[in-house]
C-alpha cells in the first residue's frame, strides 16, 4: 500500500474517533453509548439530549469545517504565493473581519448615537459585521489582484491592508472602555461553540461548496509549482485560476473568521505537516490530506480546550497553537535531514 | 526611440539556392513580418522589426547574439509570453495569436532559465506536468501518457531517476529533467532559453549534443537562445545571428562565418573574429614586437600568451626581443646581449613586461629631455 493511503486511513479513523470523543467530553461527561444512541435518534435524558444535539454536535461539525477550511485556504495561499509561510492573513481577510467586529463592538464609544452595542444585536451582529469587514477587504484585494499581474505586489498590498485595519482597530480600542475591549478580545481568541444550528445553515453550505470547488484545481495548482511561466506554457490560464483561488479562499476564510473568530495557526501548520507526512507536492493528495489533518487537529484541540474535569473552556485559538506548534517542531526535527521541505 | 523604425527588411537571407527553398516549404515555425518590442501606453519601443524566419522539422536553430540585443524579447514573443507589435507567428500553419493557452500548449513547449523550487516534486512529477495539455481536468495519466513520459525520460538518459527529488539533482540533471518535461509535452516546436546557462563546459557540450541528437531522432524543431558562440557554431543546423540593432542574419553557421557576419555582430576595436580558428582574438597591439622561434604545442601556447599580452610577432628578426622555445620545453629569452633561460611562460612574460616597460619609460624620459 502506498504511503499516502496509509496516512489517509490513519487520519480517517482519527477523524471518526475524535468526532465522537469531542461530543462525549465536556463539562458534563456523557457516556459514549448515550452519545451514539442520541445521534441515532433514540430518546435519553432530556438535558443530555439537548446538550448533544444543540451544543456539542454543531460544535464538532464546526471544528471539522473550520479545520478543513483553514487548512485548505492555507495550502492555496502557499502554492499561489510560493511561500510556505503564507496563509489567509496575507490577503488581510482576517484583519478585515477583525475591523468589522471591532467597529461593531467598539464603535459605540466613538459614536454614542449609534446603538450598535453587541448586546442589543447579539451574536449574529458580530457575524454580520465580520462578514462585511472580510468582504470589503476581499473585494479590494481581488480588484488589486486583477489589476496587477504580480504576486509580490498583491502580497505587499495585502499586508498593507492588514496594517491599515490593524491601526484602525488600535484607534478604536484606544477610545473604548475596558468592557468593550474585553468583548472584542474574546472574539479574537476564537470559539467553536458559538455556532448555532441557524448559523450552521449559512456556514456549512458556504464552506462545503467552496471546498468542493477547490477540488477542481489540483491539476493547475500542480503546474503552478513549476512557476507561472511553465504553468502558462502547459495551457493553464494562470490569471483566471489565481483570481478564482483568491475568491474561494476569501470566501472560506471570511465566513469562518466571521463565525468562529480568527483562527491563525491551522492554515500555516497543517499543509506543512501534510507535505511532510504524505511526502508529496501533488495537490490531488495534498488538498484532501490537508482537509483531513486540519479537521483532526481542530477536533483534538477542541477536546483539550474542554479541560476534562473542569467547568471552564480555554480559547481555541490559544490551544491550537499550544498543541500544534510543538507537533510541527517535532515533525521538523524528525525530518531534519530533509532540507527542502517546502514547495 | 519611441517611434517604430521603418526598415525595409531586417532579416537578411544569405544565399538562398532553390534547394534550401525546397526544404523550407513546409516549416514548423513561420515568422512573418514580425516586429517585436514593448508598448507602453501610446509609445512603442521597437526591439526588432520585419523579421522573416522559419524552422523546419528536425532542425536545431540557435539564436545567437551579444547581451542586450533582444534575444529574450524575441524568444518571449515567439513563446507567446509577450504581445507582438505587428506580424504573425505560425506553428504548422496555425497562427499562434488566435489560439487559446491550451491549444498553444499542444504546439509549443518551453524550457526556461528561471529556476524552479522543486520541494517535494520528484522527477516523474515534473515530467508528468508536460502531459497536462493532453490529460483530463484532474490530470489523470493514461497508459499512453505514462509511455510518453517514459520515452521522454529515456531520451534524456533519466531512467532510474523517476522517484528522485528534483531539488537533490545536479544542475545538469535538472536541466535534463526540464527538457524531458518539454519532450513529454510532445509539441512540434521546443524552445529553450539559455539551456547551457548554469552548466560547466563538459555539460554544456553534452547538452548541445543531446539537443542536436533529439532534433534528429524526434524530428521536432528546436529553437534555443544562447550567447555561447563556439557551441552554437559547432552544433546548430541554422544560426539566427542577432545584431544589437535587431537585425537577424540567418543561415548555416559556416556560411555566416565565411561571409563575415560574425565579425560584424560580435567584433569591435579590441578583438576580432579569427576565420581560421573560429574564435575571437584580441587586438591589443601596442606596437611591441617579439620574435618567437620554435614549434609544437609549447610554441602554440606561448604564442597565445604573447597575443593576450599584446605582443605582435615579428618574423623579420629586427625585434630586439627574441624568445626561443627549445625542444625540452624551456624558453630562451634574448634581449640585446642578455640571455635568460625561463622555465615557464609566466617567467617569460614577466621578464618581457619588465624590459619593455623600462624601455618605454626610458623613451618617455628621453622625450621629456627633448622637450626641455
Amino acid at each position: 500500500m502506498s504511503r499516502s493511503s496509509i496516512w489517509f486511513i490513519i487520519f480517517g479513523v482519527l477523524l471518526v474517533v475524535f468526532f465522537f470523543f469531542d461530543i462525549m467530553l465536556g463539562s458534563v461527561k456523557i457516556p459514549m453509548d448515550t452519545v451514539l444512541s442520541v445521534l441515532k435518534g433514540a430518546d435519553s435524558k432530556p438535558s443530555w439530549h439537548y446538550i448533544i444535539l444543540n451544543f456539542r454536535l454543531p460544535k464538532a461539525i464546526t471544528a471539522i469545517l473550520a479545520g478543513a477550511g483553514m487548512a485548505v485556504t492555507g495550502l492555496q495561499m502557499q502554492t499561489l504565493f510560493k511561500n510556505p509561510l503564507a496563509d489567509t492573513s496575507i490577503l488581510g481577510i482576517g484583519n478585515g473581519a477583525s475591523l468589522g467586529v471591532a467597529l461593531f463592538v467598539l464603535a459605540s464609544a466613538l459614536f454614542p448615537s449609534m446603538l450598535l452595542q453587541g448586546s442589543s444585536l447579539g451574536n449574529m451582529g458580530v457575524v454580520i459585521a465580520a462578514v462585511i469587514g472580510a468582504s470589503v477587504v476581499l473585494l479590494c484585494v481581488s480588484a488589486v489582484a486583477m489589476w496587477l499581474n504580480d504576486m509580490v505586489s498583491i502580497l505587499i498590498i495585502g499586508l498593507m491592508f492588514g496594517f491599515i485595519t490593524g491601526s484602525l482597530v488600535g484607534i478604536l480600542q484606544y477610545f473604548s472602555n475596558p468592557d468593550m475591549i474585553k468583548s472584542y478580545l474574546l472574539w479574537t481568541l476564537g470559539s467553536l461553540s458559538g455556532v448555532t444550528w441557524t448559523q450552521m445553515k449559512i456556514l456549512a453550505p458556504i464552506v462545503v461548496t467552496a471546498l468542493s470547488v477547490t477540488m477542481l484545481f489540483p491539476k493547475s495548482m500542480n503546474a503552478l509549482l513549476l512557476g507561472e511561466q511553465y504553468a502558462r506554457s502547459v495551457g493553464v490560464k494562470v490569471t483566471t485560476m489565481r483570481n478564482s483561488l483568491i475568491g474561494l479562499t476569501s470566501l472560506i476564510a471570511g465566513t469562518l473568521t466571521a463565525f468562529i473568530g480568527p483562527i491563525a495557526f491551522v492554515g500555516i501548520a497543517v499543509p506543512f505537516c501534510a507535505r511532510l507526512l504524505f511526502k508529496t507536492s501533488d495537490h490531488r493528495i495534498l488538498i484532501p490530506a490537508s482537509m483531513l489533518c486540519g479537521a483532526v487537529l481542530l477536533l483534538f484541540c477542541d477536546m483539550v480546550s474542554q479541560l476534562p474535569g473542569h467547568q471552564t473552556t480555554l480559547p481555541i485559538n490559544s490551544v491550537t497553537a499550544l498543541i500544534g506548534a510543538p507537533v510541527v517542531v517535532a515533525i521538523i526535527l524528525k525530518n531534519r535531514r530533509n532540507k527542502t521541505v517546502f514547495n | 526611440m519611441n517611434d517604430m523604425k521603418t526598415v525595409e527588411s531586417n532579416t537578411m537571407h544569405i544565399q538562398k539556392p532553390s534547394v534550401t527553398d525546397y526544404l523550407r516549404t513546409n516549416p514548423v515555425l513561420t515568422v512573418k513580418q514580425l516586429s517585436i518590442g514593448y508598448r507602453h501606453k501610446l509609445n512603442k519601443r521597437s526591439i526588432a522589426a520585419n523579421l522573416n524566419l522559419t524552422i523546419r522539422k528536425g532542425e536545431m536553430v540557435c539564436l545567437l547574439g551579444p547581451n542586450g540585443c533582444g534575444k529574450s524579447t524575441l524568444m518571449r514573443s515567439i513563446a507567446g509570453l509577450q504581445p507582438l507589435l505587428s506580424g504573425t507567428i505560425a506553428i504548422q500553419n496555425t497562427n499562434l495569436q488566435q489560439l487559446s493557452a491550451h491549444q498553444r500548449a499542444l504546439l509549443l513547449s518551453l524550457v526556461l532559465t528561471e529556476k524552479i523550487e522543486g520541494g517535494n516534486l520528484s522527477v516523474s512529477d515534473i515530467v508528468a506536468v508536460g502531459r497536462y495539455p493532453h490529460t483530463n481536468f484532474m490530470g489523470t495519466l493514461t497508459e499512453y501518457d505514462k509511455n510518453e513520459i517514459n520515452d521522454a525520460l529515456t531520451q534524456c538518459s533519466l531512467l532510474g531517476f523517476e522517484s528522485k527529488l528534483y531539488a537533490q539533482l545536479s544542475d545538469g540533471e535538472k536541466q535534463r529533467v526540464m527538457i524531458a518535461r518539454a519532450l513529454a509535452q510532445d509539441t512540434p516546436l521546443i524552445m529553450l532559453d539559455e539551456p547551457t546557462a548554469h552548466l560547466d563546459l563538459p555539460h554544456r557540450i553534452e547538452m548541445m549534443k543531446t539537443l542536436h541528437h533529439l532534433a534528429k531522432t524526434t524530428q521536432k524543431a528546436i529553437l534555443l537562445s544562447t550567447h555561447e558562440l563556439d557551441l552554437a557554431l559547432q552544433w546548430s543546423d541554422t544560426l539566427w545571428l542577432m545584431q544589437t540593432d535587431g537585425t537577424i542574419y540567418d543561415g548555416a553557421p559556416e556560411d555566416l562565418v565565411l561571409q563575415g557576419y560574425f565579425s560584424k555582430v560580435f567584433g569591435n576595436e579590441s578583438f576580432n573574429f579569427d576565420l581560421k580558428s573560429g574564435t575571437f582574438k584580441t587586438q591589443q597591439i601596442h606596437g611591441r614586437k617579439v620574435n618567437l622561434l620554435g614549434k609544437g604545442t609549447t610554441y602554440d601556447w606561448t604564442r597565445r600568451a604573447l597575443e593576450r599580452e599584446g605582443f605582435e610577432r615579428d618574423h623579420q628578426v629586427i625585434s630586439q626581443y627574441t624568445i626561443e622555445v627549445t625542444e625540452d620545453n624551456q624558453w630562451i629569452y634574448k634581449h640585446g646581449n642578455e640571455q635568460t633561460i625561463c622555465n615557464s611562460i609566466a617567467d617569460v612574460l614577466a621578464i618581457l613586461q619588465f624590459d619593455t616597460k623600462t624601455s618605454d619609460t626610458h623613451k618617455m624620459n628621453n622625450l621629456t629631455v627633448h622637450k626641455l
